[in-house]
């Protein structure tokens, strides 16, 4: 009986919405605090990681973020939206975090070979239920193959909106940029993308 | 028409006469619209959820990010403040409710699994097995074709099959390493260490067994593992839930179990961070080696015999040791490759 009402409870947290969940975690709602981490986690510590490179860089940024607006809930203040907060949250803090490692070139060999031993042994193939043909599969690799070695800025901009969904206007703020730098570098990020794999279907039909 | 606009089209950014604009070029041409399915077609490929998501554990990171907040004492006075909510249920036990009937499910095909196939360690062909291996110093991970995470500690080794046998994945460690293991109920995960077997389902833990070691060591930070001696049956194994050590002393072969209270003590180094409660500076020093690749001298034998306590989350080397030195009340230096403590 307990489950049940256990699960309940999760599921009329999960309908909230942020602005409740903020309002609940600033009275020390534990329960609000969980929903919260458990509805962007996923989201945040993948874009954490294409700025780290590590997945244990990522995790830490992504707990320090939730950590530090649990010590300070009383005063946690959003003036933004909550999604834009933890995105900007989670860039300060990893890019804090590798200007700290920067210095330490032991830890950067470090995650390079963590990074190597990714590349290695790849992503596993999940099951096939996600309504996805082979050749789809295989230009989503290929897309992403071809961001992953994009400038900085707009590998970012374009994840940000393709992988974590967030609108031009939330990216211009997350990244402290204008919405027309954000255009531009979907932009050119998709031009990239169509440039590159039509050149890969000319060398592949040859 | 120049690709800006496209996108923005394609993300539905545009304004209404931007819009307007593209919807006039397409009806312009077929040679118009073709480009733009095209673009169309990478684009609404590119937001799809795959490969989906192996990588992080929202489960696992939430028990490490709720032990933190314990560690802090930022835990304190929910039951006050959350009762005066509208949701009046006592948070404490969903969580505690929510975890037990994981533990439950895996444990029972733990415990299945772990009867009906299990096959000894043999020999291994060298062709078929890959070793990765983190020297002094370094410390990283690695995702092996399952999609299980390894992240080694320094001077620290795995062996892994190039491909796993159809009935159980095998690896063979001597180090330490964290494990976070995915769940694959018909292939049981089984590390084997010199001396002891542990053996898995879905679950992150840690395993420390360097060779000058005595003892095996396993940590549970989540799920159920089986440990036991190399030459037991199967039916011997411990079984081992979320927060337990158990320990292999490899001189008698005994097993001892204990609670853990502070199971980050036991994974910070996996954030670079050294954690130790009341350990002997002998064992610190073993830690300090691996982690720098620097020789530890004691100028006073004494030294060794001394027990530390301290929380080192500093990655410059010369604050840990510095820290060290003034908590213990010791004199050091720093060489090249040698760091002197004395009294």
């Amino acid at each position: 009986m307990f489950l049940a009402f256990a699960f309940q409870d999760q599921n009329s947290m999960n309908d909230l919405n942020d602005i409740d969940l903020v309002a609940l975690i600033r009275e020390g709602n534990e329960k609000a605090f969980e929903c919260l981490f458990f509805k962007y986690h996923v989201e945040l510590s993948r874009f954490a990681i294409s700025i780290t490179k590590s997945r244990e860089f990522a995790r830490d940024v992504v707990q320090d973020v939730f950590l530090k607006i649990w010590r300070n809930r009383e005063n946690w203040e959003v003036t933004v939206c909550v999604r834009v907060y933890l995105f900007q949250s989670v860039k300060n803090q990893a890019l804090n975090l590798l200007e700290k490692q920067n210095s330490q070139l032991r830890v950067v060999s470090g995650f390079r070979s963590e990074m190597e031993s990714l590349a290695l042994f790849g992503t596993p193939n999940a099951k096939s239920n996600d309504g996805l043909t082979d050749v789809q599969r295989y230009s989503i690799k290929q897309i992403w193959a071809i961001v992953e070695n994009m400038p900085e800025r707009r590998r970012m901009v374009f994840e940000l909106n393709r992988r974590q969904g967030l609108s031009y206007k939330e990216i211009a703020k997350v990244l402290d940029i204008t919405r027309k730098t954000v255009e531009n570098h979907i932009a050119n990020a998709l031009q990239d993308i169509r440039d590159q794999i039509l050149l890969k279907d000319i060398f592949e039909k040859n | 028409m120049n690709i800006e606009l496209l996108s923005k089209y394609l993300a539905e950014e545009c304004s209404k006469a931007e819009k307007e604009s593209v919807d006039k070029w397409l009806s312009e041409s077929a040679d118009n619209q073709d480009y733009l399915k095209n673009l169309k077609n990478l684009w609404e490929l590119s937001s799809k959820n795959y490969p989906p998501n192996t990588l992080f554990n929202t489960e696992a990171d939430w028990a490490v990010l709720k032990n933190r907040m314990y560690d802090e004492g930022i835990v304190g006075n929910i039951k006050t403040t959350a009762s005066r909510s509208k949701f009046s249920l006592n948070s404490t036990w969903s969580v505690v409710l929510r975890v037990a009937a994981i533990f439950l499910i895996a444990g029972l095909f733990g415990l299945y699994t772990i009867k009906s196939i299990y096959v000894p360690v043999e020999e291994t062909d060298n062709k078929t097995q890959k070793e990765i291996s983190m020297s002094k110093g370094k410390r990283g991970g690695v995702t092996l074709s399952d999609g299980t995470k390894v992240y080694l500690n320094a001077d620290s080794r795995i062996s892994i099959p190039t491909v796993f046998s159809a009935d159980s994945r095998e690896v063979y460690l001597e180090g330490e390493a964290y494990f976070d293991v995915v769940k694959n109920p018909n292939k049981p995960f089984v590390i084997n260490t010199n001396g002891a077997v542990i053996q898995v389902l879905g679950t992150s833990f840690v395993v420390k067994n360097y060779s000058d070691d005595k003892t095996v060591q396993t940590v549970v930070e989540s799920g159920v593992v089986s440990f036991r001696r190399a030459n037991s049956e199967m039916n011997d194994g411990i079984i081992l839930t979320k927060g337990k050590l158990a320990r292999l002393d490899l001189s008698n072969s005994s097993i001892t179990t204990e609670n853990v209270e502070n199971i980050d003590l036991y994974l910070s180094w996996k954030r670079g961070e050294l954690k130790f409660n009341d350990v002997a500076m002998s064992e610190v020093a073993k830690q300090l080696e691996r982690r720098y690749d620097m020789t530890i001298v004691f100028e006073s034998d004494s030294i060794k015999d001394m027990h530390l306590t301290a929380e080192l989350k500093s990655k410059s080397m010369d604050n840990v040791i510095r820290t060290i030195a003034t908590s213990l009340d010791l004199k050091y230096k720093i060489s090249k490759d040698k760091i002197t403590f004395n009294k």
